[in-house]
């Protein structure tokens, strides 16, 4: 029991802390989720917009100059697509 | 995950009990142990997927508020499930989920791998989301049309 419970501690104390994305990660990894070439792991360049009804809109530039926008409507579907 | 190994090493110690206590009795009584240590050894080795089973709204929970993966990624995975669900709840209305069910099968597999790959920095989770496949492909079956 004793050895059980210095494993578990163990396990605990060496599981490394989670890393936190940042935003330019997060719509790069989304970018390529939707199947399309970023060239990087990261996006530059971001701007965003907000309609009256919740729909957003993003836009951001990924290191192979390829420029994409995300669009998420109120109800939460998302559409990629390139701009250039 | 860290539940298993402690049902097995409690497997262990019930096989080394029950062996002490078989030379006392006849030889159909043996038999006897012998088929209740085979259901008690069965019977634990399917505990863990109940565990798993219990775990589900806490794995949903830890998915949502990890920071291995950003908003618009999870949103991204959220339409992926929905549009999985609705394949699934369609091929179900139409009859055609017996013979579908390798295809979606297969889309389940491929959705929960990419899940899995971005969960790089919060290796526990990405473990536990394994750990817990079919718990979470049954459950995603026994949702009503």
């Amino acid at each position: 029991m004793k050895r059980i419970l210095i494993a578990l501690i163990l396990t605990v104390l060496m599981a490394p802390a989670a890393y936190a994305v940042t935003e330019a990660e997060d719509i790069a990894t989304t970018i390529k989720l939707r199947g399309y070439d970023c060239g990087g792991r990261a996006v530059s360049d971001i701007s965003e917009t907000q309609d009256e009804q919740g729909n957003r809109t993003i836009q951001a530039t990924c290191p192979n100059g390829v420029r994409y926008q995300i669009t998420v409507s109120s109800s939460g579907r998302m559409q990629v697509q390139a701009l250039n | 995950m860290l539940v298993m190994p402690l049902y097995a090493a409690d497997g262990a110690d019930g096989m080394k009990q029950d062996a002490v206590a078989a030379p006392a009795t006849t030889k159909l009584s043996k038999v006897q142990v012998r088929n209740t240590m085979k259901n008690k050894h069965m019977a634990k080795k399917t505990l863990p997927e109940h565990v798993d089973a219990v775990d589900l709204k806490v794995l949903e929970q830890r998915l949502k508020k990890t920071d291995a993966i950003g908003f618009f990624t999870k949103l991204a995975i959220r339409n992926d499930i929905i549009d999985l669900m609705d394949k699934i709840k369609k091929y179900r209305k139409n009859s055609k989920l017996k013979v579908k069910m390798k295809e979606v099968r297969a889309s389940f597999d491929g959705l929960l791998l990419k899940i899995i790959a971005l969960l790089e920095g919060d290796a526990s989770l990405s473990r536990d989301l394994y750990v817990g496949r079919e718990s979470i492909w049954e459950s995603l079956l026994e949702v009503k049309a």
